[in-house]
């Protein structure tokens, strides 16, 4: 376990590395100038480079890198050019409604995805498994943004069951806080459900072919049990590996979700971010979600061995 | 901003004689304070106003901050010796009186008393002069200041600068829109000079209580706030009446949830609404909508290097384009642009030249076409520049490309982000910039032409030639005769059409909305919130 543990860690680290060098390579090789943003179209040539001079935009790529690896090894993400706040405060700040989305979603894509992957596994052929897969294909073919904006026309302005945007902590209220986040969360979550839907009908089709599920229909082990307890148990490690992909997909992947909602997360402070070239709190931003897809892929092989005791964590089967 | 009467010309040239002559009165100190409840308003006053906001500026300091968006946020915190009203003429705020030298070098201005700040003290000489200094030192008027003139207290109700050479204009500058002198405790201004201020306190009708990045600004009813005696008509000047207690700038940056959060009541108020649902907004009773006029809109072509830097060329440009045919690409409602050719369009009384309208939306396609032909262009491809931040600008570059191709120009159009078309477009070489040929772009409205970055910056301009009209400038500034400082500003539009520097095209308007509930709601770069009343 310690080996384990030691190993995942040097894992996680050398990965960590490795992103932090291609984000900070891509992100000041974009083509533009945060001195110039900050003081807008009409600055002078001079002010510009007084500033670039104090942002330190003036160093070498490799002189700046290592300063902002040195500065995140003393636990210093950076301070955001434009905001005038650290990076660790705004990310501690939009954290949480991108983490209560993401939550959100993960709960109504395994919600529905699960049960109709299971459901179009024991309908196979018929009339119910060809609908739910078209309803599947139908999920991961709208792509989120429509749906988001399809919800807000109809539920929003229409109906005005939910508000059209922002964000309400829980601790203000535990019903607006859903209110705010439905919508999002199931524009988020809904084409998730669909794959997750596919992928358990594919690992539920699979299992259902072995010999041992042949066997327990043989003893006559009921519908249920052979369905919950032996076929969708053993068809589970697909199933995790695609809700813990979806987790840390909903943590990068709300931009356009959080923009449409208004949800002041981790997805609308990178894009005002990328806007303005602020470039720590890309950084800072991006290696957070980056350590959010490591954890996601540890806790997959955690969950492995749990669900199927073969599987150790040194990573052979037995 | 609705759109205002355009006859006060007098008013202008009044005010410039009495300043010329001396002490120029702009009101006494007496004042009405904010109230919170309204009468004459049916209904209930709404306790909180959400203003959907499209942009997030950069800074929030009122004297750093370069966006229309810092202004318009800020303004409601702080306010200067100086500020426009809604005719674009300047008129005192924080000061009684000002009065500048026969020479045009001595600028004194006699403080109003008894003015508080947002943290209970009262505003005293030293505050204004540490504050203007900082300025000073930081905004674009750097070049009024480069020699090392400060601003001075003379007394404990009287504070001066003194310039080296005449500068009539200065009240101008004074009363600038964006990076403003904002009049703030000496205390609350940066030792160092290089941080920006952190403390938002001011003399305006509310005080600052909390930035939410990427989520909002709160605002909160000064209720001890003390103007000058005069109402507001429009702008900024005047005395500031509030009665909202409570005031969020929501920053919203998708167009459409502005839109929707306004038509269910969730906005107040939303700013920027996209030209293409004006139609839809006009269809909806429950929603009001105002113009907001803010940019001016031009063509600029690259004088520096490639084959712009022909004048019969850029002559041919300016020939062939049609106007008419870009607004109808850019603006389907064509309220929200007017096309001209002065440098500064008939809502600035004293800055439009008639003139100048010959210059623009000219349509000769067939002498274009002379001009291209007899130039040394061969064809070969240029690149046009435009941006995906805003959609009226690259809608009506598509259709210039067309208008090019038909004179035998052929362009390619480059649109980027609008981060990359900054530093591509402004990328501050002297020996020029081969990223672009040609493009349209727009800036926002400034006080006076003499304090536009396009006529005093060559990187702004497209590397035209600043000197020809360097000396015009120069003598505006040095006349206190408002016809001879006028004909000097003619002097510089005939210059730069003449030269073919640049291409005027038009001024536009970007669309704000309300829902009905919002009273006396006027927009003078953003929404003016003084005067406002917002039933439930």
């Amino acid at each position: 376990m310690k080996k384990y543990f030691f190993k995942r860690l040097f894992y996680t680290i050398v990965t960590l590395l490795i992103v932090s060098v291609i984000l900070f390579v891509l992100t000041h090789c974009t083509g533009a100038d945060p001195a110039k943003l900050v003081l807008g179209i009409q600055a002078t040539p001079e002010a510009v480079e007084d500033l670039r001079e104090k942002m330190g935009l003036n160093d070498s790529l490799i002189v700046q890198y290592f300063r902002w690896l040195g500065d995140i090894l003393h636990g210093d993400l950076g301070t955001s050019y434009m905001k005038n706040k650290t990076v660790t405060e705004l990310l501690g700040e939009s954290f949480m409604p991108t983490f209560n989305i993401a939550i959100y979603a993960e709960i109504i894509s395994m919600c529905i995805g699960i049960p109709l992957g299971v459901l179009a596994a024991k309908y196979k052929g018929k009339s119910a498994s060809v609908a739910i897969s078209s309803v599947a294909l139908l999920g991961m073919s709208i792509p989120g943004f429509l749906l988001a904006l399809f919800m807000m026309m109809a539920f929003c302005v229409k109906l005005q069951w939910f508000p059209v945007a922002g964000y309400t902590p829980a601790m203000e209220g535990f019903l607006e806080h859903i209110r705010s986040m439905t919508l999002p969360a199931i524009a988020l979550g809904f084409p998730q459900a669909a794959l997750i839907t596919r992928t358990t009908n594919n690992a539920m089709l699979e299992v259902m072919n072995t010999e041992y599920i042949k066997t327990a229909k043989a003893k006559g082990a009921s519908e249920g049990a052979i369905l919950f307890k032996h076929a969708l148990r053993n068809a589970l490690i697909p199933i995790i590996t695609v809700c813990l992909q979806s987790f840390a997909v909903f943590f990068g992947g709300a931009v356009i979700i959080e923009q449409i909602f208004n949800i002041p997360g981790i997805g609308t402070l990178v894009f005002s971010s990328i806007s303005s070239r602020d470039y720590y709190v890309i950084q800072g931003a991006v290696l957070v979600i980056a350590l959010i897809y490591v954890v996601a892929n540890i806790l997959m092989d955690i969950l492995y061995g749990i669900v199927d005791p073969r599987i150790r964590i040194t990573g052979k089967s037995k | 901003m609705k759109r205002r009467e355009l006859t006060k010309k007098f008013i202008a040239v009044a005010l410039t004689a009495a300043m010329a002559l001396g002490f120029t009165a702009c009101g006494g100190n007496s004042s009405t304070g904010n109230q919170k409840d309204t009468s004459g308003t049916s209904g209930t006053t709404k306790e909180e106003v959400h203003i959907a906001y499209n942009a997030e500026p950069e800074s929030f300091d009122p004297v750093k901050g370069t966006a229309v968006a810092t202004r318009s946020i800020t303004r409601n915190v702080f306010e200067g010796l100086l500020e426009l009203d809604g005719e674009y003429e300047v008129q005192c705020q924080l000061c009684s009186s000002y009065e500048v030298s026969e020479d045009g070098k001595i600028w004194t201005f006699k403080l109003r008393e008894g003015v508080p700040f947002h943290n209970g003290d009262t505003m005293t000489a030293d505050d204004v002069v540490a504050s203007l200094n900082y300025w000073a030192d930081f905004n674009s008027t750097s070049e009024y200041f480069a020699d090392g003139t400060r601003f001075e207290k003379i007394d404990d109700k009287t504070v001066s600068v003194t310039f080296s050479e005449p500068k009539f204009l200065f009240k101008y500058f004074l009363a600038g829109q964006t990076g403003f002198a904002a009049i703030m405790p000496e205390e609350c201004i940066p030792a160092d000079g290089e941080t920006s201020i952190s403390e938002y306190i001011g003399t305006g009708p509310y005080k600052w209580v909390e930035y939410k990045p990427t989520q909002y600004v709160e605002l909160e009813l000064f209720e001890d706030y003390v103007g000058p005696d005069f109402e507001c008509n429009g702008g900024d000047a005047g005395n500031r009446i509030c009665t909202i207690p409570k005031v969020y700038y929501d920053f919203v940056t998708d167009a459409t949830t502005r839109l929707s959060g306004t038509t269910t009541g969730q906005y107040d108020i939303a700013t920027n609404i996209s030209y293409d649902n004006i139609a839809q907004v006009e269809a909806d009773k429950t929603l009001q909508i105002y113009q907001d006029w803010q940019f001016s809109v031009f063509i600029f072509m690259n004088q520096k290097l490639g084959v712009f830097q022909d004048e019969n060329l850029r002559k041919a440009v300016r020939l062939a384009v049609d106007v008419d045919e870009l607004t109808a690409s850019g603006f389907p409602d064509k309220n929200y642009c007017k096309i001209t050719g002065s440098f500064d369009s008939d809502i600035f009384p004293t800055w439009y030249v008639k003139d100048a309208e010959a210059y623009v939306n000219q349509k000769n396609t067939e002498e274009a076409k002379k001009l291209v032909e007899a130039s040394s262009y061969d064809g070969s491809e240029l690149k046009l520049i435009t941006t995906d931040a805003y959609p009226e600008l690259k809608a009506m570059t598509m259709v210039l490309q067309q208008q090019l191709k038909e004179i035998g120009i052929n362009c390619k159009v480059e649109s980027y982000d609008w981060a990359t078309t900054v530093s591509m477009l402004w990328n501050f070489d002297p020996e020029g910039n081969s990223n672009y040929d040609i493009y349209i772009m727009s800036y926002p409205y400034v006080s006076s032409p003499v304090s536009s970055a396009i006529l005093t910056n060559q990187y702004s301009i497209a590397y035209a030639d600043l000197s020809n009209i360097a000396e015009p400038l120069e003598k505006m500034q040095s006349t206190a005769d408002e016809n001879e400082m006028l004909g000097y500003w003619k002097e510089v539009q005939t210059t730069l059409y003449e030269k073919e520097m640049l291409i005027k095209l038009l001024d536009e308007a970007c669309a704000t909305i309300s829902t009905d509930k919002v009273q006396n709601l006027d927009n003078f770069g953003g929404p003016v919130l003084w005067g406002v009343t917002v039933t439930e």
